[in-house]
């Protein structure tokens, strides 16, 4: 049982205690639920790689989003992680492709360009077939310098770059709003 | 705003001890040793969210506890502000008008207040970071902004001597220092800025109680010194353009030793008496105290200008060094509707000098009316 704990207190955002109660959840679960997790856990980590051409999550490479002709191919969304790319897509809104990072630069935690897939970006947009891209990286410190790095880089390549806005959340609270964030939002404010 | 009424329960010296204070001047009074420090740490742990002088929360709780719990009842415009917080090894109980609150630092804030202690000479004698501190606090507690650009500022920083120390190894990468630079000097700048408006301020303040405490003619000016060399406008676009100006020719010579070497964390507040003396070095051990004590006089005066409120005052040993034609000085500076606490060792018969103070003696972990 000790073991099964600390197994699942090693998954992120589970603490000794949330692990103690899913291990004992498991151990009264019907044994067939428990084999499904198991197998899924297995075969997910077995099947799963990263798309040669975009980064995202697959199982064939180039995954379903780069094959999709009725996707804008022209239009290339930058985003940090393969999570970034399923909350994009549950919009629906966004219809051209992706390029995931893996990261964000922060020379405190060793991460430059070389650890990032920025290389095999470069190679995306030199082929000219795109000429659009959008820069979803998170608004942090790190995610806004990485998005002015690729700007930067971007540029010389004659191509149209763009930052996701920032601004008020929808159904949100004027008062609420911490004071940075209320300020981008009057600093990009649009004429109705 | 006024600490009506303070509970404490194991905290240092104190086993169980609940006070009711003047909104005007109280005064603590004993003999070394019986806990008037302590009460002091205690109001400033309720404000801060930390102690002054404890590095960890265990050294608060009383020896033999396992924790200790502080309450604080504010008076503000007849509003009522209730500050909890509660600590033993493994727990934190953190309360703002009853509604609970995950860190410390949600305590920060709420209630302003400026604290002497003997320490504080340091402020004028010690080096610049003592200086820094003394406008980071008073700027921290009154402005959100300057908290978030402060902390930008450091996180920007840290990037920034990361890549340098690796340049300084022989990694190349211009165009990722270029970036880290352009953060550097976006949150930096802001620091600078409202430290810069901050010393325009409280300069004039400092100088006037400089006056009327040491009863001399000198004149004490103080001007924030950017470690860049010229100093810029006090408008955020010359601030901005300076700091770009001076990392530009600097870049070799930071690449070279591996860190940043202008900024913020690098500016210091610099006190000159009659224009031309610098107090830290040049200033008498009296001079040094005074301006210290000064300084800390003027912050009230620049909190409570700056927000409409006066801050708590807490004057901890302040009459040790002062004669007593000083001490009489001094209690007739602090001002009404400013509420003050003041510790002392000695015995004065403080109300004839002012009837409506407040005394109350201290003895090993007791306070008595």
């Amino acid at each position: 049982m000790s073991k099964l704990i600390n197994e699942l207190a090693k998954l992120p955002g589970i603490g000794p205690k949330t692990a103690q109660r899913l291990a004992f959840h498991l151990f009264e679960s019907p044994r067939d639920d428990v084999v499904k997790l198991a197998t899924s856990m297995v075969e997910a980590k077995e099947t799963l790689k990263f798309c040669d051409v975009c980064g995202h999550l697959t199982e064939n490479s180039p995954c379903e989003l780069c094959q999709d002709e009725t996707r804008e191919h022209k239009i290339l969304c930058v985003v940090e992680e393969p999570k970034d790319v399923i909350a994009l897509e549950k919009t629906r809104e966004f219809k051209g492709v992706y390029h995931v990072l893996h990261g964000a630069l922060s020379p405190l935690e060793g991460i430059g360009p070389e650890e990032l897939t920025i290389k095999k970006l470069l190679e995306r947009l030199q082929t000219g077939k795109i000429n659009e891209v959008i820069l979803a990286c998170d608004p942090d410190m790190e995610g806004e310098a990485t998005a002015l790095y690729l700007a930067r880089i971007i540029k010389p390549l004659q191509i149209k770059v763009t930052r996701l806005a920032r601004g008020l959340p929808i159904g949100g609270d004027l008062e609420y709003i911490d004071e940075v964030t209320l300020g981008k939002a009057i600093e990009g404010r649009q004429e109705v | 705003m006024y600490l009506e009424k303070i509970k404490i329960r194991n905290f240092r010296n104190y086993l169980s001890v609940d006070v009711s204070l003047s909104p005007q001047i109280n005064i603590l009074y004993g003999n070394n040793g019986q806990g008037k420090t302590n009460f002091l740490e205690a109001v400033s742990f309720l404000t801060l969210g930390r102690s002054f002088r404890a590095k960890r929360d265990e050294e608060l709780i009383k020896k033999g506890e396992n924790g200790f719990y502080l309450k604080g009842e504010f008076q503000n415009q007849e509003e009522l502000l209730v500050l909890e917080v509660g600590s033993d090894l493994n727990r934190l109980l953190v309360k703002v008008n009853g509604v609970v609150y995950k860190k410390k630092k949600d305590l920060f804030g709420r209630v302003r207040i400026v604290i002497f202690t003997p320490d504080d000479l340091q402020i004028v004698k010690g080096g610049p970071e003592k200086r820094r501190e003394y406008l980071d606090l008073y700027l921290a507690q009154t402005y959100p902004g300057y908290r978030k650009a402060y902390r930008s500022f450091y996180r920007a920083l840290y990037q920034r001597n990361s890549l340098l120390k690796r340049m300084r190894v022989g990694f190349r990468d211009l165009t990722q220092l270029e970036i880290w630079t352009n953060k550097v000097v976006e949150e930096g700048s802001l620091v600078i800025y409202y430290r810069l408006k901050a010393v325009e301020a409280i300069s004039p303040w400092i100088n006037r109680y400089h006056q009327m405490m040491s009863g001399a003619k000198e004149e004490l000016h103080c001007f924030y010194r950017f470690s860049g060399g010229k100093q810029p406008l006090p408008t955020l676009e010359s601030i901005k353009e300076e700091y770009k100006k001076i990392f530009s020719q600097k870049r070799k010579e930071e690449i070279k030793r591996g860190y940043t070497l202008v900024g913020p964390h690098r500016d210091d507040l610099v006190l000159l008496l009659n224009k031309k003396w610098e107090l830290r070095t040049y200033g008498s051990q009296g001079q040094q105290r005074t301006a210290a004590l000064a300084m800390k006089m003027a912050m009230v005066d620049l909190i409570e200008n700056t927000y409409g409120i006066p801050p708590l005052l807490l004057l901890d040993d302040v009459f040790s060094e002062f004669d007593n034609k000083r001490k009489k000085e001094l209690l007739h500076l602090l001002t009404e509707g400013t509420q003050t606490i003041i510790s002392t060792t000695e015995a004065v018969d403080f109300p004839v000098l002012r009837p409506e103070i407040k005394s109350l003696k201290v003895e090993s972990g007791v306070i008595f009316d």
